[in-house]
């Protein structure tokens, strides 16, 4: 039986990251980019939320507020980390208030690197952020379908 | 007697994309007190001058903020040069010149965008946005990072402008003076926008003096003060006057910016006139010792940075003092008396920069 | 070629006590607080109070030395928007500041770590 495929919405947090992959992010959206084209689109509200794009290492302020986030997302969701910073800490990884990467937290699918991340890069992403949501999505309706016999 | 409530905003907040978090005191729709609290994006990056070499932490400076890194980066190498007596290359204070410039446009388009967003003009923030992008294009070009350059080091730069570059860029100013004139007379005459931000936010000359505001937003309520003015790299050989207004609302503070792009366009036609030909790079030897203080116009006003070092490879200690922590009393004071429902717009046109702000 | 502005940029030493007296003449000087801001020298606290002159752009850094338990007063009662520079470095340095007006009692950054960039713990006992 076919069903639709549905576009999935992006939530963007920006941990501790410096604005360069902010504002990378925001630029992967906007026209030149456009990473919409792809049938992702971006929201402010994490209730909504699809895939976590997350900027930036994460703090001893943050942490709280990254995990929170991530509880109040439906499953399935996917969670990328842009930039080396949500990645590892990067350059600020031996600065005393940071804890290190974005999985720290939560757990990390999908790494992007750069400093900042590239539009490029960021799309490549998403799109991999993209088929990974639809992946979890079809999985969770085979387990309803052979489990409970929806 | 009104109701007294306590509303908070952010850090998780729809108008900007970094967490700021502010406490407003509410007296029905009106705002009694705006109480700040920072510490999101807080790094400790000035603790990492202990760490590093003083030559790597260059590249740590400029990471201190994505949109204003050049700047950053520029302010660390002065206050190194002024302590270790380094005399930069002519062509490389006008590179310097060339490339602040740039980055300048490039921030206060973003910053346009983002207002017009906020005013729920999204078509022009788009157009904006896609302006935006050829001034990055050119900021790729010549340096080779859209947003991080690290072309600064002590002793000059590191890249070079050809002269084929150079042609590019004049073209391409053509092309954005161009768009930019549409951009400014709709976002000028725009009847909603004229309603939703004439008269919204006032700060007037005095207050933006005793509060220490600086930059566009101190020059938006007529205070003519610009560390260019200074006359640090190649400044002293261009012609300008500090843009100002006289009304200090959040109109005048969208008009100067405006208005300071096209400023930008013109320092970097004329430093493209003059730049002298020669070496980029004087060579550095030994370690600094001594302090320096100096000040920088930033695209979002006056930064002050110092340097104490102490003959060793690792300085004592590095500070930045950022324009948005200058800023955010005359912040807290424009939000009092303010509707709650202009405060994520007043909070946009300061151009708060929060990463630079905690560090 | 543009007229360029010459301005001083001293940084001058004070004692603790003419803290206040300083900041009052400068004050009336119309000058307006551009920083405050601490660093940690061998051991001692020099706090840098730098006051700017917007006419002539003229820029003056005055230098308090104390050792680490010395308290310094605020100069929130002359300069109010000193308080956000005084509540970091109270927070970040550790630098005792008597009557801060708007003091956020180091909830400011809301870090959980102490004075970060102040005196190790044995050394500042």
């Amino acid at each position: 039986m076919g069903k639709v495929k549905r576009s999935p919405w992006l939530l963007h947090y920006d941990g501790s990251s410096c604005n360069g992959c902010d504002i990378e992010v925001l630029a992967s959206l906007t026209p030149v980019y456009d990473a919409e084209r792809f049938g992702v689109e971006n929201t402010g509200d994490p209730m909504q939320a699809d895939i976590l794009l997350i900027t930036g290492g994460i703090n001893e302020q943050n942490a709280p507020v990254v995990k929170q986030l991530y509880d109040q997302m439906p499953r399935p969701k996917v969670v990328v980390a842009v930039g080396i910073c949500a990645c590892t800490g990067g350059v600020f990884k031996d600065c005393y208030n940071i804890l290190g990467g974005a999985d720290k937290v939560i757990p990390v699918d999908i790494y992007v690197p750069g400093c900042a991340a590239r539009p490029q890069s960021i799309i490549d992403g998403i799109i991999k952020a993209r088929d990974l949501f639809q992946k979890r999505s079809d999985e969770h309706d085979e387990y309803e379908r052979t489990h409970r016999g929806k | 007697m009104a109701k007294r409530s306590v509303v908070p905003f952010g850090p998780q907040h729809p108008v900007l994309p970094e967490p700021i978090h502010i406490d407003l005191v509410l007296e029905d729709e009106k705002v009694v007190e705006a109480i700040p609290n920072i510490g999101f994006i807080h790094r400790g990056l000035e603790g990492l001058a202990s760490k590093r070499d003083y030559k790597e932490f260059t590249y740590v400076v400029e990471r201190t903020c994505g949109i204003c890194s050049f700047g950053h980066g520029n302010g660390y190498v002065h206050c190194v040069e002024n302590i270790m007596d380094v005399e930069v290359p002519e062509r490389a204070k006008f590179l310097r010149t060339i490339w602040a410039e740039i980055a300048r446009m490039h921030s206060h388009l973003l910053w346009l965008g983002l207002q017009a967003d906020q005013l729920g003009f999204e078509s022009l923030f788009y157009e904006i946005w896609r302006i935006r992008e050829k001034v990055l294009d050119l900021l790729e070009l010549t340096t080779g990072g859209r947003l991080i350059f690290s072309v600064n080091q002590i002793g000059g730069c590191l890249k070079d402008i050809t002269p084929d570059m150079m042609k590019h860029i004049l073209e391409e100013m053509d092309v954005i003076e161009k768009d930019l004139r549409v951009v400014q007379r709709t976002l000028m005459s725009d009847t909603s926008v004229l309603s939703r931000t004439k008269g919204v936010g006032v700060l007037t000359k005095e207050q933006a003096h005793d509060l220490g505001a600086c930059g566009p937003f101190a020059r938006a309520s007529g205070i003519a003060r610009d560390m260019r003015k200074l006359g640090y790299d190649a400044y002293g050989y261009l012609d300008f006057e500090p843009i100002t207004s006289i009304f200090g609302d959040c109109f005048a503070r969208i008009d100067v910016r405006i208005r300071e792009v096209f400023q930008s366009i013109d320092l970097i036609r004329q430093a493209i006139a003059k730049i002298p030909g020669g070496e980029i790079m004087n060579p550095v030897k030994g370690n600094p010792k001594g302090e320096s203080i100096v000040r920088i116009e930033q695209p979002r006003g006056e930064a002050v940075y110092y340097v104490h070092a102490n003959g060793t490879k690792f300085i004592d200690r590095y500070r930045n003092r950022t324009p948005t922590f200058a800023n955010l009393s005359g912040l807290c004071e424009t939000l009092k008396g303010a509707n709650f429902a202009d405060v994520g717009m007043m909070v946009v046109t300061i151009d708060p920069c929060i990463s630079c702000t905690e560090r | 070629m543009a007229e360029v502005v010459k301005a001083a940029n001293d940084i001058v030493p004070v004692d603790k006590e003419d803290l206040m007296e300083t900041a009052n003449i400068m004050k009336h000087k119309g000058r307006r607080v551009s920083q405050i801001c601490a660093s940690l020298i061998d051991g001692k606290y020099e706090i840098l109070y730098s006051f700017a002159d917007d006419e002539n752009y003229d820029y003056t850094s005055y230098k308090v030395t104390i050792d680490p338990e010395v308290h310094v007063p605020s100069i929130t009662a002359i300069f109010p928007n000193a308080n956000f520079y005084e509540n970091e470095m109270a927070e970040l340095y550790g630098v005792k500041v008597d009557y801060i007006d708007g003091d956020y009692h180091n909830k400011l950054y809301r870090i959980k770590e102490v004075a970060p960039f102040g005196p190790k713990k044995e050394e500042a006992k």
